[in-house]
């Protein structure tokens, strides 16, 4: 038996012993079936039946009556893309459905995804059609033999063959077909169903459409129209690529899995997840964001009282910070103001930069250990973090939604969050309430301590700081009289009054004479003077801000701010409300030199006259205030999805 | 403006349209006499408001209401001492119902556009809640979809009640005595929340309903008596010719008069595109009036270049520009002045701007073109327009009778600055 003539005998035959039911008689059309597979093998170059070859396919076409044969057949014309550098965004939930195994026994298609990632093909066994259902067995079959040899990524993956033929295939039918390859690892597993009738909602969830061609008398001609659509399916179940002919190869499929193994690398949080149910992508962190909010680390207190921390909430609550989708033009998420990798704040920028590019007046405040911040804002005028969230959706200015609606018919209609309010809430949908309360579940597990001042003061470990930033603390909390606003207690330190105050920032930025010839810095290590009079109509306009004011009206509030928590304040630079000092050595240099004085500042700060030993000390100290989660807390943040 | 004192009213027999406040109605005639009476004499009368929205008056569909927020007495109550308070307001001056003034037709008759927080001109003429239960699109450009919801923007928004954050309204009622306990009494133990606020406020606004006009007792109720004949000729025409309930139609069993979309009338266009040159005639005192030249008008307006575009601000889609909702017309003859910036006085000059065929412009709803209407035929639709005003007295009487926010008995607009809570 040769490959050719196998094709000349098989690829244009339509099937004619019907109806047959009975596994002889399937097994005909199986063999017929593998027949045509011969067809893509010999055509890569590859002479047995049993598909032990391994030999690298070559591009031949196997003879002159031979169609075209579809790329999954030969050698890819191009590299494979590099697992992990892109991203397959999730196109909607795999549905589940019942099926039939090999043994007539039933089972659920999610029973079988279990926690592995699933490549999916619907087939027919008797198909003749070489780019078509054989394609598909053919690709299954070389990353079947790939797999084999990656014992570590067979694990995690299943192939699944269904047929959408129940009236032929047989489950005994499906035996036979399989039974060349599925000795597993990797679990390749063949299906059919009870009856088209049993199958139709299957079909029908996937999208693949299936007509049975009928010959000139009106009966059924034995053949099936369709069109080839393999599932490439992640361990949320969720389907993540859909292959048609023109793309089905081995190699872009393995890229594929491999892509989405890197994405899912660490295991999941919440073994004890329903399974049916969409979800937030577990994340590997939870269960350690939502320990360390329990018992925040060391130099922090109990984390203020606020509702019920979990899981579910935590993961919807991500979700939704990193969902760009719930701005009123889908470009702007919470967290492209408040970048995890640069502490939650925006290092690049002095003030955040919001909705079509607004320039906005103030620096995006860092999120670190905000369950304590308390009112929130420089400006303090929001008082809980749920309702904090709502300000943010529906400014103008930064994600910019004009009402409620815009912003929570969006989440209503999005697949991915379906069910996840209803999970996390105790059957309440997604509402103001509940969205609110999600994010606030999120931040409020962005606690970070344990830092080495934290070990030094609270653990009674003497090395944790060096001399010089045990020099600085004792000028913050004596000459430099630092902690009169940054307070520290007994037993922890959260380096905040949570007061608003003068500093003479806002002072300055309004009243202040401008600086003539400004030095600024246009690329790294150059700086230069600009003479303001030659960019005059180019340079930003000015603007007033008037801090507290604006929330109280009460003239005494003019330029008054918030004062901001000390910890992981290297790691939020740029500072103060308008991110006007770019670095920790000029904020110590702003005070030291009492601010900027004028009738309403704070009468606290006052010149102190620091040399510089003492003023790199203080720098030294604040350096000393790092926590040692900041990784942690980022590494769970990446693994997020961008919406 | 001195207060013009009615013979003492007694209860049932003042027209509560006739409220405090200066009811400008026609003030251009040189006979106007405003009907203010001085607050003393408002006499309150309680309604059995949930009953009413129960069983909607003639004319109107079931009320619909959310599943999650079934009426009842306690929310209701609760609502309608939000919408009462205005202590709810940064400074503590404004309550919802000074812009939905229950006896100005729970609109503005005075202003033609809003006025907020300390003056701010809100742009926008204050729409009127009767009915606005059956309402599926709320604002003039209909960007939010339920009353709850709706109830948090003017309460945040700066140049309305001018609250910093949701957040701050939410400690100030938690710090007012007189809510303690009502809204957990309301709403099974839940406090004062996001939800819970915005729930009581739609639930008092879901009881609004005045319907049972002579219109609706003629047409849905059978009465033949009910309708005079020129507000009958007005409807022939409403339905017919003038093309009217195209957009605001008449149902089978009852009516909203709104089609509940948004349409481009050439108001919006109008004001954004093709401002008046020339000296306007300005309204001075009853009866008197000047020429007054735009400079001088510009110096004390607001400046010419708020551009309203209506629902394109929403959807960013340019055919949206300067589409409005369609408001219902019931009780539309007491809910001038029109448009969605208040921009026409009486019905006389919505017919009139109607039959003109609106104003032409590329985006003009095709619906709208000139009705060559007769003088006869303009005052017929008047007199049918006038026909839709319900069983409105007794939910103006029941506003009389709802609590007021007691601002004097806390420091006005004064923030504790210990806590950050006001």
């Amino acid at each position: 038996m040769t490959a050719s003539a196998s094709a000349g005998g098989y690829v244009t035959s339509p099937r004619r012993d019907r109806p047959c039911t009975s596994p002889a008689q399937g097994l005909r059309r199986f063999l017929a079936c593998l027949a045509i597979l011969l067809v893509g093998v010999a055509g890569a170059g590859a002479t047995s039946i049993g598909f032990e070859t391994t030999a690298p396919p070559s591009p031949q076409v196997a003879t002159a009556q031979s169609p075209i044969l579809a790329p999954g057949y030969s050698t890819l014309r191009f590299s494979a893309p590099e697992p992990g550098i892109y991203r397959l965004p999730p196109i909607g939930p795999a549905p589940d459905g019942e099926v039939l195994d090999t043994g007539g026994r039933p089972v659920r298609l999610h029973q079988l995804f279990e926690d592995r990632f699933v490549v999916l093909s619907f087939i027919y066994s008797t198909c003749d059609d070489v780019n078509g259902c054989p394609l598909a067995t053919y690709v299954l079959y070389r990353l079947f033999r790939t797999l084999k040899a990656d014992p570590t990524l067979a694990s995690q993956v299943r192939l699944l063959t269904l047929s959408f033929d129940p009236s032929n295939d047989t489950p005994e039918v499906m035996r036979l077909y399989g039974q060349g390859f599925a000795k597993g690892p990797p679990d390749w597993t063949f299906l059919t169903a009870e009856s088209d009738a049993a199958l139709a909602p299957v079909l029908s969830a996937y999208g693949q459409s299936v007509n049975r061609i009928l010959d000139a008398q009106g009966r059924d001609s034995g053949r099936i129209a369709h069109v080839l659509r393999v599932y490439l399916i992640d361990r949320a179940k969720r389907i993540r690529n859909i292959y048609s002919v023109s793309f089905l190869h081995p190699d872009l499929v393995l890229a594929d899995l491999r892509t989405l193994i890197l994405e899912d690398r660490a295991p999941p949080a919440d073994p004890a997840g329903s399974a049916s149910q969409a979800q937030a992508r577990p994340s590997p962190r939870t269960a350690e964001l939502l320990a360390q909010a329990l018992h925040p680390p060391l130099g922090l207190p109990p984390l203020p009282a606020g509702p019920a921390l979990t899981a579910e909430r935590i993961d919807l609550g991500r979700k939704l910070f990193f969902d760009r989708r719930l701005s009123a033009n889908g470009s702007l998420s919470c967290a492209l103001c408040h970048i995890p990798a640069q502490g939650f704040t925006a290092r690049s920028m002095a003030r955040a930069v919001g909705m079509e590019g607004r320039s906005l007046r103030r620096n995006a405040s860092s999120l670190y250990n905000i369950a304590y911040a308390n009112p929130l804002f420089p400006d303090g005028r929001e008082l809980g973090l749920d309702t904090l969230t709502w300000q943010e959706l529906l400014d103008p200015e930064r994600m910019g939604n004009l009402s409620v609606a815009m912003a929570l018919d969006k989440v209503q209609a999005l697949p991915d969050y379906l069910g996840l309010f209803e999970a996390a809430f105790e059957g309440r949908s997604a509402g103001m309430e509940t969205l609110g309360q999600a994010m606030a579940a999120y931040l409020r597990t962005l606690v970070s301590a344990r830092s080495p001042f934290d070990r030094w003061r609270f653990g009674g470990d003497a090395t944790a700081m060096d001399e010089a930033a045990v020099r600085g603390l004792r000028l913050f909390e004596g000459k430099a009289g630092c902690r009169d606003c940054h307070l520290l207690a007994e037993d922890h330190a959260l380096l905040t009054d949570n007061a608003l105050h003068d500093t003479g920032i806002g002072w300055h930025r309004t009243m202040g004479a401008p600086t003539p010839r400004p030095v600024i810095e246009p690329v790294p290590g150059i700086r230069i003077e600009v003479d303001l009079a030659a960019v005059a109509g180019t340079e930003e306009r000015p603007f007033n801000d008037l801090g507290r004011y604006e929330v109280t009206q009460d003239p005494a509030d003019r330029w008054r701010f918030r004062t901001p928590s000390l910890r992981n304040v290297a790691a939020t630079a740029p500072f103060m409300h308008d991110g006007s000092l770019p670095d920790l050595a000029a904020v110590v240099e702003h005070y030291n030199r009492g601010g900027h004085p004028h009738p309403g500042q704070d009468p606290r700060i006052r010149p102190l006259g620091l040399n510089p030993d003492e003023q790199a000390d203080l720098v030294a100290f604040l350096h000393a205030l790092t926590g040692d989660n900041l990784d942690l807390i980022a590494a769970d943040a990446e693994a997020a999805e961008g919406g | 403006m001195a207060l013009v004192f009615l013979s003492a009213p007694a209860l049932g027999d003042i027209d509560p349209a006739d409220g405090p406040g200066d009811y400008r109605d026609r003030y251009e005639d040189a006979d106007y006499r405003t009907r203010s009476q001085a607050l003393a004499a408002r006499v309150g009368q309680p309604a059995d408001l949930l009953a009413i929205a129960q069983h909607p008056p003639l004319g109107l569909p079931e009320v619909p209401v959310p599943a999650d927020n079934p009426l009842t007495h306690e929310r209701i109550a609760l609502g309608r001492k939000l919408f009462y308070d205005r202590r709810l307001s940064l400074n503590g001056t404004q309550s919802c119902a000074m812009c939905h003034i229950p006896e100005q037709g729970f609109a503005n008759n005075e202003l033609a556009t809003a006025v907020g927080l300390e003056g701010q001109d809100v742009g926008r003429n204050a729409p009127s809640l009767y009915n606005v239960a059956y309402q599926t699109r709320l604002f003039h450009d209909g960007r939010e979809r339920s009353l709850e919801h709706q109830a948090w923007q003017p309460l945040i928004n700066p140049i309305e009640m001018g609250n910093p954050s949701i957040g701050w309204v939410l400690a100030r009622i938690k710090s007012l005595p007189d809510y303690a306990r009502l809204f957990e009494q309301a709403f099974g133990g839940r406090g004062p929340s996001m939800d819970t606020v915005g729930q009581a406020i739609a639930s008092y606004e879901r009881t609004l309903l005045a319907a049972d006009s002579p219109f609706d007792r003629w047409y849905y109720g059978g009465d033949p008596a009910a309708l005079g004949e020129s507000a009958r000729r007005g409807f022939t025409l409403f339905a017919g010719r003038a093309g009217c309930s195209a957009c605001h139609p008449v149902g089978v069993r009852n009516a909203l008069f709104t089609d509940q979309d948004l349409h481009h009338t050439g108001v919006g266009y109008a004001r954004s595109m093709g401002g008046p040159s020339g000296p306007r005639r300005v309204v001075l005192a009853p009866g008197v009036f000047g020429e007054i030249a735009p400079e001088v008008l510009a110096s004390v307006s607001r400046p010419a270049t708020a551009n309203d575009l209506g629902r394109y601000r929403v959807t960013r889609d340019p055919a949206d520009r300067w589409s409005f909702k369609t408001p219902s017309l019931r009780n539309v003859a007491l809910t001038a002045p029109y448009m969605h910036d208040g921009s026409l006085r009486r019905l006389e000059d919505v017919v009139d701007f109607y039959d003109r065929g609106g104003i032409p412009n590329p985006l003009l709803d095709p619906r709208i073109r000139p009705l060559g209407l007769t003088a006869q035929e303009k005052a017929d639709l008047v007199a049918f327009l006038e026909s839709l005003t319900g069983d409105y007295r007794r939910l103006v009487l029941d506003a009389f009778a709802a609590p007021l926010g007691d601002v004097g008995s806390e420091r006005r607009g004064r923030i504790s600055r210990a806590s950050g809570a006001p």
